[in-house]
């Protein structure tokens, strides 16, 4: 097992999150409101297999979600942010740093 | 004990580029009107037309400052000069033109806030000569033909200057403290960028701005083995013991940083965490005066103490830079650029990754100038003062947008801008609870201080605005900046009162006034109909050309917590409602529609501060009575008779209040003090009223305690003790007709006026010291005799027990 570290960044105000992993409930997280001084709203790590994987992300306050297919170890890192009505997600390898 | 903070020594690259051509003229002037008269205003200016230094791009604008001069004779001293600055402005585009030997520089000023005939500007540079100093004449000319001028001498080749102070945790004291990057050390850069080497200083000399960072810093010892990671309001925390500058009034051009170890979130590198909590700051006004940068994450692991020798080092030390200026550049008011519409920006507010997410991996530094965008420049070197100036606008209420979005074309009242620059000699406070309940009474606290330090000044403490001596403004959540403006306008005697200077060890209190001022309706009507955020700024003219802006203060009204309380707004929000609130209550027949939702609304509410307050103002007209006019009878020259309508009721008056008692009671919020004091004055009254002076006492009793654990200062204690004394004495106050805040003052005086009484015993007790009622019933006759007289002499009945009218009594 390898380690999934998303970070709820962008366009969040007291929002309800969930993380789904290969279709099993891996992260519930409610109030999640992004920081502007940071673009950063709550970061937190999810267990994932080894090899690929899919994650389901998913804002029911905002009825939205997106899905992608990542590969452990490579996409060690998730940023979510919401744009334009919709999520976006970065993908990296590189933790990400806030200032 | 200092750390030992050293700048690297800067580098720096040619200081004008037009060096061996011809002397930049750009730069910032600063000089004394000249005409139509002298010496009553200042002119900070600031010339941005051609390069004033290496690698900063000339913005092509005119801006400056304007500020009133305040003097204040001393007996035997030089007088004592202070500046206020009053608005900003800016040129875009302006011509220029060479004639002669000088610079003509022309344009069309526009300013931030408020409205203002067209006006033109003409500048006549006198160029920099070796060994003079340029020089300007600058006419502003309004489209009447009315002209201003001012005599401007260079002063700077940038633009703004301020002070940065670093403080340094003792956990990181290893250097290096502050970044010095060679910018061409890392292999990925922009081509043909020449490389230099960059500092904090250098980083926003280049951008406009002198830096000078203070020598002396301290040491914060964070080594308590169970310390772990910093929060923002233990940031703020540490900003308010250490920042030697954060006393005295703000805004002014001084910025703290902390290197400190890890924050609560360790993927954070650096913070400005002096914002508003809803944007996930500490939540503490002023605003944008420091920020954090944090050693031990782990952009830092391989950051050397000197020159970088693998690329992992220079990578280190580009983002140590890079995290020191992009928290400055959050305390001058900007956003991340992606919040500002530009995800693509090249700037010290992007983040690498972001922009490599839209642009490729390594991009951003393969682009980046290490430098802030334009837009960014033309807010740091032009944009309005307050929105830049550190612990000005709120953060992000200007953003470098100068307007909340959508309401640039809104305009402001002039004056509404103005704010203090460098010492005053009177400090003007606006503050109040941070949040309102929707429809919730809306009163804030003024408070004066004297801020000299050696010699007392005499002010006039009638800070309503309804004495004029003092004006409100208000900027609504959609941005418009309106004036307050009171339903009446009253000429009264100045109420002096001598604010004495606060010795070392001295409680503050004989140095300041406060009063609590009720700003929810006005001549305009409803300031505060509309859930959202407002930021509420006064400037208090006294005597002479004294004028004092305050701070900026922020509050938020809440949505209705309740559909009915919407519904209700519809009746609430209306002429009847809006005058009982302004008059603190009404009897008159023609406001008796508002006065009877207002009482309705404070039962169905009483858990809550806004039935609270209703509750107040509806009982204040219960505690006296009230006259009203015959109706007319249209005979020609009829002659109309005052008959008494109501009589007063202060029985009821204490039983629509109990339950506001409580709340307060039991609301240990300082803001709330001057509200629990008007409050208890009332009831006070009420219970002098109806012959019970020990259970006045017993609720003086109960705030003295309340205020007491609440911070008030030993003087306010020190009115509530006298005052108790004076109700045991047998020499009660009498009931007045009074608004709630004039109840308190004449409270005060009363007490202050016992206190000085030739034969006082010129002590004052001090609850919890028991307070009996000795020799209440010899003197119980003297009172009724004296009250006798009183009512004689006005006319009017006091209100006895026995006397005392129905509790429901129709109008």
């Amino acid at each position: 097992m390898s380690k999934l570290r998303v970070d709820f960044q962008e366009g969040f105000a007291a929002d309800e999150v969930d993380i789904k992993v290969n279709g099993r409930d891996s992260l519930h997280k409610e109030g999640v409101t992004t920081r502007r001084m940071i673009g950063l709203a709550t970061s937190s790590e999810v267990e994932v297999p080894d090899g690929s994987f899919k994650v389901e992300i998913e804002v029911p306050t905002k009825n939205l979600s997106k899905t992608i297919l990542l590969n452990s170890p490579d996409s060690a890192h998730l940023g979510v942010s919401i744009q334009g009505g919709e999520l976006k997600l970065i993908v990296s390898r590189k933790p990400f740093g806030y200032a | 004990m200092s750390a030992p903070i050293a700048n690297p020594p800067a580098q720096p690259t040619t200081p004008n580029a037009n060096a061996g051509t011809e002397p930049s003229i750009s730069g910032r002037y600063e000089g004394e009107m000249s005409l139509p008269a002298s010496g009553l205003d200042f002119l900070d200016l600031r010339v941005d037309v051609d390069t004033r230094y290496a690698h900063s791009p000339v913005m092509k604008r005119v801006s400056g400052d304007f500020y009133q001069i305040n003097k204040i004779s001393v007996p035997g001293s030089p007088p004592k000069v202070s500046r206020v600055y009053r608005e900003s402005w800016v040129v875009n585009e302006p011509k220029v033109k060479k004639v002669g030997g000088k610079v003509e520089v022309t344009g069309v000023v526009k300013y931030w806030k408020g409205i203002h005939p067209p006006t033109s500007l003409k500048i006549v540079v006198e160029p920099p000569q070796p060994g003079v100093t340029g020089s300007c004449l600058v006419s502003f000319t309004r489209s009447g033909g009315q002209s201003s001028v001012y005599n401007c001498m260079r002063k700077a080749d940038s633009f703004r200057s301020l002070n940065l102070e670093i403080d340094v945790c003792k956990s990181v004291n290893i250097p290096p403290l502050l970044p010095s990057c060679n910018t061409g050390d890392h292999s990925i850069k922009p081509p043909g960028m020449a490389a230099r080497v960059l500092t904090i200083e250098e980083a926003y000399r280049e951008a406009g701005v002198k830096v000078t960072i203070r020598p002396k810093n301290s040491l914060i010892d964070d080594s308590d083995p169970k310390f772990g990671t910093w929060s923002d309001a233990e940031l703020h925390n540490a900003m308010e013991k250490y920042f030697s500058q954060v006393s005295g009034p703000w805004p002014k051009w001084e910025m703290w940083g902390v290197l400190a170890g890890t924050y609560d979130e360790p993927a954070v590198g650096g913070v400005m965490f002096d914002a508003a909590a809803a944007f996930g700051g500490a939540g503490k006004a002023p605003e944008r005066q420091g920020f954090a940068v944090f050693r031990r994450h782990e952009w830092f692991d391989h950051l050397p103490a000197g020159a970088p020798t693998t690329q992992e080092e220079a990578a280190a030390v580009r983002q140590f830079l890079y995290t020191w200026v992009h928290e400055a550049g959050h305390a001058f008011n900007f956003l991340h650029s992606w919040d500002k519409n530009r995800p693509d920006a090249l700037s010290w507010m992007n983040y690498d990754w972001r922009y490599d997410n839209l642009n490729g991996e390594n991009s951003f530094w393969s682009h980046f100038a290490f430098r802030f965008d334009e837009e960014e420049l033309i807010h740091l070197r032009h944009g309005d003062r307050s929105s830049v100036i550190m612990g000005g606008d709120p953060w992000a209420s200007g953003g470098h947008l100068e307007s909340p979005p959508g309401a640039e074309y809104l305009a402001a009242p002039p004056g509404a801008m103005s704010t203090v620059d460098g010492e005053q000699p009177v400090e003007l406070l606006v503050r109040s609870k941070e949040y309102f309940e929707f429809m919730e009474p809306v009163s804030i606290e003024l408070r004066v201080r004297n801020l000299f330090p050696d010699m007392p000044l005499t002010l006039d403490t009638r800070l309503n605005p309804e004495y004029g001596g003092t004006v409100i403004y208000i900027r609504r959540p959609d941005g418009r900046i309106v004036e307050y403006s009171p339903v009446m306008c009253k000429l009264a005697f100045p109420s002096p009162k001598q604010l004495v200077p606060l010795q070392a060890n001295q409680e503050p209190g004989p140095d300041r006034y406060s009063e609590e001022i009720l700003i929810s309706y006005g001549r305009y009507g409803f300031y505060f109909d509309e859930p959202g955020e407002y930021y509420i700024r006064a400037l208090y003219q006294g005597g002479g050309d004294l004028l004092i802006p305050s701070n900026v203060h922020r509050l938020r009204v809440g949505s209705p917590l309740t559909r009915e309380l919407d519904k209700t707004a519809q009746d609430y929000f209306s002429y009847e409602v809006g005058m009982n609130l302004y008059l603190e209550g009404s009897r008159s027949p023609y406001l008796e529609k508002g006065l009877d939702l207002l009482k309705d609304m404070s039962e169905r509410n009483k858990e809550s501060l806004l039935g609270a307050k209703l509750a107040m103002t509806v009982a204040n007209s219960y505690t006296y009575p009230f006259y009203d006019l015959e109706d007319r009878t249209g005979v020609p020259g009829e002659t109309l008779k005052l008959t008494k309508s109501h009589d007063a009721d202060p029985e009821a008056a204490l039983e629509m209040t109990t339950a506001a008692v409580d709340l307060f009671k039991n609301t240990p919020q300082k803001a709330l003090n001057l509200s629990y004091r008007q409050l208890v004055s009332q009831r006070v009254d009420c219970h002098v009223a109806l012959d019970q002076p020990e259970q006045a006492i017993k609720e003086l009793s109960q705030l003295h305690q309340h205020l007491s654990d609440n911070g008030a200062n030993a003087p306010v204690l020190d009115q509530i003790s006298q005052q108790a004394n004076t109700i045991r004495d047998a020499a009660p106050p009498q009931a007045g007709r009074h608004r709630l805040w004039e109840r308190v003052r004449a409270h005060d005086q009363m007490a202050s006026e016992t206190l000085e009484a030739p034969g006082s015993i010129g002590r004052i007790s001090v609850f919890p010291s028991p307070l009996k009622l000795k020799k209440r019933s010899q003197k119980k006759a003297r009172t009724k005799a004296s009250s006798k007289k009183e009512a004689k002499a006005t006319g009017r009945k006091k209100v006895t027990k026995t006397s005392k009218p129905a509790k429901k009594r129709s109008p």
